[in-house]
């Protein structure tokens, strides 16, 4: 990989080890890089701790969504699924994965939905194909978005799923019956649009109760019962992705910084990271003893946060 | 052991110098005393030797108090480390405490900020009691207008009935006026029956048992009466609820208009 690949390298996705030992992430050429955190994370690391130890290439393309679930990691770009087993991946080796048997064209993200172990893949066919982990069959479609699905995320109490797209429009689709129940067009508040961006939606999160929904509109909070927007965050730049943790709200999106927010609209801070645009930030929920937080954008490090305030080091590709 | 013991000499006093040198010339002192022959000589060297072992006892006297005080600062240090020891995994324990209180304390602030965000929205709706309040003010206004317009229509009603009346009389005298021309025309006939029949309705109609032509009389003085009350009141604006609703019985209203407009001259003419 040369130092002109390195430097237009975008890091898509990342995701954890269910043991939470081992940290995955995607980028644009269709790689997959497998770090080890209890060695970077020792106090005897040294610069070679750093690097990855395995890369591989999974996709001809661009790999936009990373999952992991009990055993395996599913990776998506353009084109069909791969499972790749965690074990063997620990040990270094890549075995040819399993491949699902539909080719969605652009997957940008992937959900499981626990309850009935499938998963939920929104892709540029602006529907959302719902596969059975167990087989491998697709069982189901959600239609009704008229333009392709940027994210998806899971409503656990209620057994819904939401999904934001380029369309501007939040769906939120019961599990079961396969139904768009609400459908939420943020560009139409006032207070959240800002049309000199657009209306796509590429960041959501939930929390049973409360979502949160940004891109070309605002990062804004909203309470899911009344399906009205509580708060709206000042920031500048469309957020990519977001998430809650305890009672913070952490954003990525354009500018080099991780944001952190209160759920009354404030922001509390700005972290610099070294990416000069993030696209994705994970948190370590699997390990007690390597509970980091990793983001990564359009450079090939990955910031990783023992602390939430600063920057500890940096992983690279 | 022998290793050890010239070990442990060369460790504590290895250059030679200070005490095991002081031990050495003492010896050496005292065989060249026990050796010498003068006796004053022997003397200051016997002085000499007193005030070496002197030193020696005294630099051995300094060496146990050392060792003593050794001992005591070791058991102090032993006991300081155990205080410290404990310190440490009470401080541990206060960590674990405060970082559970934190995570408490994080999820009360973030309830907080949930009902703040909720309580914004809320606020932006008009308060619950002004509503209920403006509902009842208007619930009371449709009552009253609700009793007004019930009044109108009862008002309306006995007007209707009262034209009625009116109307029922000025047909039933001029049937009367007809059947008396009629009589008058033709004298032999005697028509008692309608007479009666006359009275019987004058009767039904104002309780009042008379002669046919008094009836009549009283009949004509009644019409004209309730007209001149009519064109007082009713003819310039026919028949006009409030509120602007259409009159019922659309065929009597223009009737009554017509009748009444055009009565007194009819009736005038037949009973003049």
């Amino acid at each position: 990989m040369g130092p002109v690949e390195l430097l237009h390298m975008s890091v898509f996705s990342q995701s954890f080890s269910p043991c939470g030992r081992f940290l995955a992430a995607s980028n644009n050429y269709g790689e997959i890089a497998v770090f080890s955190l209890s060695s970077s994370l020792s106090p005897e690391a040294t610069g070679i701790n750093q690097k990855p130890i395995l890369t591989f290439t999974a996709h001809e393309g661009p790999i936009f969504a990373l999952l992991s679930t009990d055993a395996h990691l599913l990776s998506a770009g353009n084109g069909e699924i791969s499972a790749w087993s965690w074990a063997e991946l620990a040990k270094r080796n890549c075995f040819p994965p399993l491949r699902s048997s539909l080719e969605i064209p652009e997957i940008n993200d992937m959900i499981v939905n626990c309850r009935d172990n499938s998963l939920a893949v929104g892709g540029g066919d602006n529907n959302i194909h719902i596969m059975d982990l167990e087989t491998g069959v697709f069982k189901s479609v959600l239609q009704g978005h008229t333009d392709y699905i940027h994210c998806l995320s899971m409503r656990e109490r209620e057994g819904e799923l939401l999904s934001g797209g380029e369309d501007g429009a939040v769906r939120i689709w019961d599990c079961r019956t396969g139904q768009s129940v609400h459908r939420l067009e943020v560009y139409k508040y006032e207070e959240c649009a800002r049309p000199q961006y657009g209306k796509w939606i590429s960041c959501l999160t939930t929390d049973s109760d409360w979502m949160l929904c940004g891109g070309g509109p605002s990062l804004s909070l909203w309470h899911l019962r009344s399906l009205s927007p509580t708060s709206i965050f000042p920031l500048s730049g469309c957020q990519r992705q977001a998430m809650f943790y305890q009672d913070l709200i952490l954003s990525v999106g354009e500018g080099h910084f991780l944001s952190h927010c209160l759920l009354g609209g404030d922001v509390k801070s700005l972290i610099p990271c070294s990416p000069p645009s993030l696209n994705t930030v994970a948190l370590n929920t699997n390990s007690t003893e390597h509970r980091v937080l990793t983001v990564g954008g359009s450079s090939d490090q990955i910031d990783v946060f023992t602390n939430l305030s600063y920057k500890a080091f940096s992983l690279s590709f | 052991m022998s290793d050890e013991v010239i070990r442990k000499r060369l460790l504590i006093d290895g250059d030679g110098a200070g005490d095991d040198r002081r031990i050495n010339v003492l010896l050496k002192s005292f065989v060249k005393w026990c050796h010498s022959a003068a006796p004053e000589e022997g003397f200051t060297q016997y002085q000499r030797m007193l005030g070496t072992l002197a030193q020696c006892e005294f630099s051995m006297g300094k060496t146990l108090l050392v060792y003593d005080m050794n001992l005591r600062e070791m058991e102090n240090y032993e006991k300081i480390y155990t205080d410290i020891e404990q310190s440490i995994t009470a401080a541990h324990e206060k960590i674990a405490e405060c970082k559970k209180e934190i995570l408490r304390a994080k999820r009360i602030r973030k309830n907080r900020q949930e009902y703040d965000a909720l309580a914004k929205v809320i606020q932006q709706h008009p308060d619950r009691h002004e509503t209920l309040k403006q509902l009842e003010a208007l619930d009371k206004e449709l009552q009253q207008l609700s009793r007004i317009k019930e009044n109108v229509e009862d008002k309306l009603e006995l007007r209707k009935k009262q034209f009625h009346v009116l109307l029922s009389t000025i047909h039933e005298l001029q049937q009367t006026l007809e059947n008396d021309e009629k009589s008058e025309n033709d004298e032999s006939q005697d028509s008692p029956m309608e007479n009666g029949q006359m009275s019987i309705v004058a009767f039904s109609l104002y309780g009042e048992t008379e002669e046919t032509q008094p009836v009549v009389n009283k009949q004509v003085e009644l019409a004209d009466n309730v007209l001149r009350l009519t064109e007082e009141r009713y003819l310039p604006v026919p028949y006009r609820t409030p509120g602007g609703g259409h009159p019922p019985g659309p065929v009597e209203q223009p009737e009554c208009c017509v009748w009444a407009s055009e009565f007194p001259h009819f009736l005038l003419n037949r009973v003049l």
